[in-house]
Parts: structure tokens; C-alpha cells; sequence
């Protein structure tokens, strides 16, 4: 709790006055007057505090509509962020979107309103990328005033939506490589995992009997002359959740790659893109700050973006990670723990890099670092580099079964 | 400009409004020039600075005056000094009003409080004063000079500077952004704060020592305000 902005102001002001009116004038009407706005403030703020104190942390809600993410860097970035205070009263309250490195606010960065009983206020700005990697996630702070505007309090929100920012878009619009189901027509475009449901056609084999009429293929029994019983089989189509991602110490800028997040996001969903089969939803998640966040990547109507923030139960997950925050340690460890993850984690080694910009010592360090922390994750872990990433890749994808 | 305004406004002026016309009364000599100094620069604030204002009301009178002293008659040129310099801690009000925020305003006010009051010293015990003699006596008062006051004129000032920073507190939680500053508990927390001040100036009275008693109470209100916002953490 605090004194809001300009109440803070008006007490200093009138410290200042009273102060210099003791030493250089000492009149009572020029120090009594001061003093007197200096008392009804404090008073004031004593009186609005315990209403303020009532509104609960978990009242405010906000959501955040973000258009286009990926952006290319040098291009804006549109935010919607609709904020809701849960209370049963209405307060005047002003919001202010805070973002980290890499993105510039342009405008419409705050905005001032009332909030509480149904009311909202809506926060539309704009910003630039300006750094590639990851921006965000960002987080939403309000100020609520009490109805004389003298006191106020300070609540947070996350805004749990990263930005992506690449340095070139255009290298993305990859077309998928796997056939085309007409109804799906892009990876990450349908929602539903329509798990066990037979759609495909595999093939008819030969059966003893006792399936139902409508799976028998008449037309192979034909050609065996009505001797042999075929059914036909059907692929079942899974649910294919995979997740791609992006872990600890890779904010890094190397020469001629460039932002190395920025260049490993990009790599990530340009294999993403070519070498998912229509049906599969892939996913990011980012490792920020002891947190790990999922988000939809979807891809329809010849754009790409990112859904809201929300967890997959489960999936393949393939975490590429230099794995330097030991508090990513302990949450892959629960991730891997958990059921529904079939987890290959990609250890990026830049022992090649280090060995040649930096010390062919350091890079010797470098890899039993790695080594250390790929035994307190546990599970399975994949040693690459820069060069051989995308074929590690692809092998991933391959060998834990999605359908490439 | 609603009533309630006008109201606040003539109160919060009201200090300045008065050592205004005491010295525009106090005046002999050159008594127009030093009256339409002063009205004019309140007018040219009034009329929202219009240019054609400005230049009817203050550039033509100013020049003619600096005319009038080249040839030799430098009567003109002081009152309009002496009307400006009397009129100037109500200027600096009503421009702080119109263009201030909330902090801009108090500081202004207090500051200008600070001004009338020296320039209601200036004017001291003496019935009638000339312009030249106002525009001088300004100098030691800003050396340090106390000067003397008549008391019925301390006591008018210090009421009417009492009444004028009640009306700064609302003027100030309106601009704060108070719909209605004497809504819930509001006048109660003023009639308190009113209560604390009287006998913040009862006790320097009886015990003499006013600074010291005005100095332990802003220590204690700030100290307790920091240690209040503290505790009282989200």
C-alpha cells in the first residue's frame, strides 16, 4: 500500500514549503498550512486503507490476445489485454502493461478507468520487436485507488504469453512435406486428438471369421474366388502432442548466428512445420525464470501464431537446453516423472564455439557440465551440436514414433 | 466554472486578494498607474492570455511608460511596477490554478502565501506609502528583514490563510480525483486534522516554543505515515 502518485507529491511539496517556511518565515499561517495538508493526507490514508487491504490478490484477472506471434523483428506487435477486478465494488484503478527486453512499447502502454462490479478496462497497444528471442513473458500491474485517490494499492498479474521474434519470417513459410488430409489441411490446425478413432485404410488381411459385416472386403474375397475371408484394417489415428522445447542458457550472442535462441526457436518450428504429419499438434514451451510455459503453435489460414498459454497432458517432448538453471533441473525431472511425456532432451554442446572464440579449456568444462547435469535430470538425454541440430532433430521425431 | 469552484477559488485567493488591496489602498501617487498594473496582468491571466489582451493591457501601457522615462518622467513606469509586483502572488495563484495539477498547486500556493506575507510586511506599519517606497522596501525583506506587522492585519491574514488551506484541501482531493472530497469519512478526517493543528498551535503558544512544536509534529505524522504504509503491505 502506498500513496498514490500524486498525493506522494502534494505531502512532499508541502514537507518542502513547511520545512522552508521554519527556517525562512516563520509565520504561523505558513507553517500551519502545510502542516495541515501533511495531516489530513496521513489521516486520509489511515481511514481508505483497510478497504483497499479487503480486495484479494486473486481478484484481478486478465486476458491477452497477442497478433501476429512469431513476429518478424522490426514489425509491431498488437496486444489486447482485458483486465477484470473480481470485486464487489467499483474502484478506480489505472493498468500498465510492463514487458521485458525485446520488445519496445509504442503506445497505448496504459490506461486509466474504473474497474469491479462487471466493469473492465481494456488495454490495446502496440509495440516493436526489437531484440529476436523470446520477449516476455510480461506481466500486468494495476493500481487500485481508493475513492479519494489518495491511497492506492499495487497488484500483478503475468501476461503468460512470450512473444517470439524472428529475425526473418519468411524462411517459416514452409508448406508440410507429409500427405494431405483434406479435412486437416495444417499441422496444429485442429484442436481435437481424435484418439482411436479408424480412419485410415492400411490394408485387408486375412481373417477366420467373426468380424463384423461391414468390415469384410468383398472385393479381395471376389479375387480370391469367395475361398478366403479379408477384413480391412484401419490406421488409428493417436494423438500426437509434440512438444518442442527451449530451455536454459541458450540467451546467447554468438557470431555469424547471430541471437541463438532466436536462431534455435526458428530451427524448432521450421522442423516443426515440415515434418509433422497433418493431425499433430505441436506445442513450444520455454523455460523462463523457474517456470515452464506451453503454448498451442498453430498454423491455418496461411498465417502462424501461437495460442493461449495452456498444458498438454502429455506427448512427445523434445527439450533442446544447455540445462544452466538448476531450478530447470527439477522441473524437467517432474515433467519426465509424469506419465504422459515421452521426453528425449536435446543437450545443445557449444564446445565447437567455445573452442574456437573462447578457451579449448573451457569447452572441455563445458561438456562435463553437461554431463553432470544430464545425470540429475535423468532420462533420456542426447548430446548435439549447432551443425548436426537439425538432423538430431528429425531423428527424434523418428525414432519416438511420430508419424513423419 | 461550477459555483463550488468559484467558491473554492475566492477562498483560496482570498490572502492575496487581501494584500492586494491593501496595498493598492496604501498607494499615493502614481495611485492609477500602480491600480492598472496590477489589474491589467490579472486581466491578461483572466482573459485566458489572449494576445490582443496582452498587447492592449500590458505591451502599450509598458512602452508608453518606457517612453514617459526617456523624457524625463519616471512616475508612470514605477507604479506600473509597483502594481505588478503587488499583483504577483495572486497572478502566480491563478496561473498554478488554471494549468497545475494537484502538486503543482499546492507548492505554488504555499510559495505565494510566503509572498503576500513579505509583501504585506513591506507594507508594515506605515498608513500610506509611494510606489518607489513599496518597489525598495521590497529589497531588505528579502534580505531577512522581518519588518513590522500590525496585528490586526497578522490576525486577518492568518485567518483568512487558514480559511484558504482548507480550500486548498479540496481543491487539491478534487484534482486528486475525488468525485466528492466530503464524501464518507472525509469531513470527520478533516475536523480531526483541524483538531490536531489547533492544538499543535495551542501548545506552541502556551509553551513558546512554535517551531519546535511544528517541526516534533511533521517528524511524527511523516514518521507514523511511512511506518503505517509499511505494515500495512499488501
Amino acid at each position: 500500500m502506498k500513496l498514490t502518485r500524486q498525493a506522494a507529491r502534494v505531502y512532499q511539496g508541502s514537507a518542502i514549503i513547511f520545512a522552508v517556511s521554519l527556517i525562512l518565515f516563520p509565520h504561523p499561517a505558513l507553517i500551519l498550512a502545510p502542516l495541515f495538508l501533511m495531516t489530513l493526507l496521513t489521516l486520509l490514508a489511515v481511514v481508505a486503507s483497510p478497504e483497499l487491504r479487503k480486495i484479494p490478490e486473486k481478484a484481478l484477472r486478465a486476458s491477452v490476445d497477442v497478433s501476429p506471434n512469431p513476429v518478424p523483428i522490426g514489425e509491431e506487435v498488437r496486444f489486447e489485454v482485458c483486465v477484470e477486478l473480481r470485486t464487489p465494488r467499483r474502484w478506480r484503478a489505472e493498468v500498465e502493461a510492463v514487458f521485458g527486453e525485446g520488445l519496445r512499447v509504442l503506445d497505448g502502454g496504459s490506461a486509466e478507468g474504473f474497474l469491479g462490479e462487471g466493469e473492465r478496462l481494456t488495454l490495446s497497444l502496440r509495440a516493436l520487436g526489437v531484440k529476436p528471442g523470446i520477449a516476455g513473458p510480461g506481466k500486468l500491474k494495476l493500481v487500485v485507488k481508493d475513492a479519494l485517490g489518495v491511497l492506492a494499492r499495487e497488484l500483478e498479474a503475468p501476461l503468460p504469453i512470450p512473444v517470439i521474434i524472428l529475425e526473418n519470417l519468411g524462411r517459416l513459410s514452409v508448406p508440410p512435406a507429409a500427405p494431405t488430409v483434406k479435412a486437416y489441411p495444417s499441422p496444429g490446425h485442429v484442436r481435437n486428438s481424435f484418439t482411436g478413432s479408424e480412419e485410415e485404410y492400411r490394408g485387408s488381411v486375412k481373417n477366420g471369421g467373426g468380424q463384423p459385416t461391414r468390415r469384410l472386403d468383398w472385393r479381395r474375397i471376389a479375387r480370391a474366388d469367395g475361398w478366403e475371408l479379408y477384413v480391412r484394417e484401419y490406421e488409428k489415428r493417436r494423438s500426437a502432442d509434440v512438444v518442442f522445447g527451449v530451455g536454459s542458457g541458450l540467451n546467447l550472442l554468438l557470431p555469424k548466428i547471430g541471437y541463438l535462441d532466436a536462431h534455435l526457436i526458428q530451427l524448432l518450428i521450421k522442423t516443426a512445420l515440415t515434418h509433422l504429419r497433418e493431425g499433430s499438434r505441436p506445442w513450444l514451451m520455454f523455460y523462463r525464470e523457474g517456470k515452464l510455459l506451453f503454448m498451442r503453435l498453430l498454423f491455418g489460414r496461411g498465417e502462424l501464431r501461437l495460442g493461449e498459454a495452456e498444458t498438454p497432458r502429455g506427448g512427445l517432448l523434445l527439450h533442446l537446453t544447455r540445462l544452466t538453471d538448476p531450478r530447470e533441473h527439477v522441473l524437467l525431472r517432474d515433467l519426465l516423472n509424469s506419465a504422459g511425456f515421452r521426453a528425449t532432451i536435446l543437450l545443445l554442446s557449444l564446445k565447437e564455439e567455445i573452442e574456437r572464440f573462447l578457451d579449448p579449456n573451457l569447452a572441455h568444462r563445458e561438456l562435463l557440465r553437461l554431463e553432470q547435469a544430464a545425470r540429475e535430470v535423468g532420462g533420456r538425454c542426447r548430446e548435439t551440436t549447432l551443425g548436426r541440430l537439425e538432423e538430431e532433430l528429425k531423428r527424434s521425431l523418428v525414432s519416438a514414433g511420430v508419424r513423419v | 466554472m461550477k459555483t463550488e469552484d468559484i467558491l473554492l477559488l475566492a477562498l483560496l485567493s482570498s490572502p492575496h486578494v487581501f494584500v492586494l488591496l491593501q496595498l493598492l489602498f496604501s498607494v499615493r501617487e502614481s495611485a492609477p498607474f500602480t491600480v492598472f498594473g496590477a489589474a491589467s496582468v490579472l486581466a491578461v491571466v483572466l482573459l485566458r492570455y489572449s494576445l490582443e489582451a496582452f498587447a492592449v493591457l500590458v505591451a502599450v501601457p509598458s512602452s508608453s511608460a518606457f517612453i514617459l522615462l526617456s523624457l524625463g518622467y519616471p512616475e508612470p513606469l514605477i507604479g506600473l511596477a509597483a502594481g505588478y509586483l503587488s499583483s504577483l502572488p495572486l497572478l502566480i495563484l491563478l496561473m498554478a490554478y488554471e494549468r497545475s495539477g494537484a502538486p503543482g498547486l499546492t507548492v505554488t500556493h504555499l510559495s505565494s502565501l510566503s509572498l503576500s506575507l513579505l509583501l504585506l510586511r513591506v507594507l508594515g506599519g506605515e498608513r500610506f506609502l509611494r510606489p518607489h517606497q513599496l518597489l525598495l522596501n521590497v529589497v531588505p525583506r528579502i534580505l531577512g528583514e522581518p519588518g513590522t506587522l500590525p496585528e490586526n492585519l497578522n490576525q486577518l491574514f492568518t485567518a483568512l490563510a487558514a480559511l484558504s488551506a482548507a480550500s486548498l484541501a479540496l481543491t487539491v482531493l478534487n484534482r486528486l480525483g475525488a468525485s466528492n472530497p466530503l464524501s464518507g469519512r472525509a469531513p470527520l478526517v478533516f475536523v480531526l486534522s483541524s483538531f490536531v493543528l489547533l492544538t499543535v498551535a495551542v501548545a506552541s503558544w502556551s509553551v513558546g516554543l512554535g517551531g519546535a512544536a511544528a517541526s516534533l509534529a511533521a517528524l511524527l505524522l511523516t514518521s507514523s505515515l511511512v511506518a503505517y504504509l509499511r505494515l500495512s503491505r499488501d
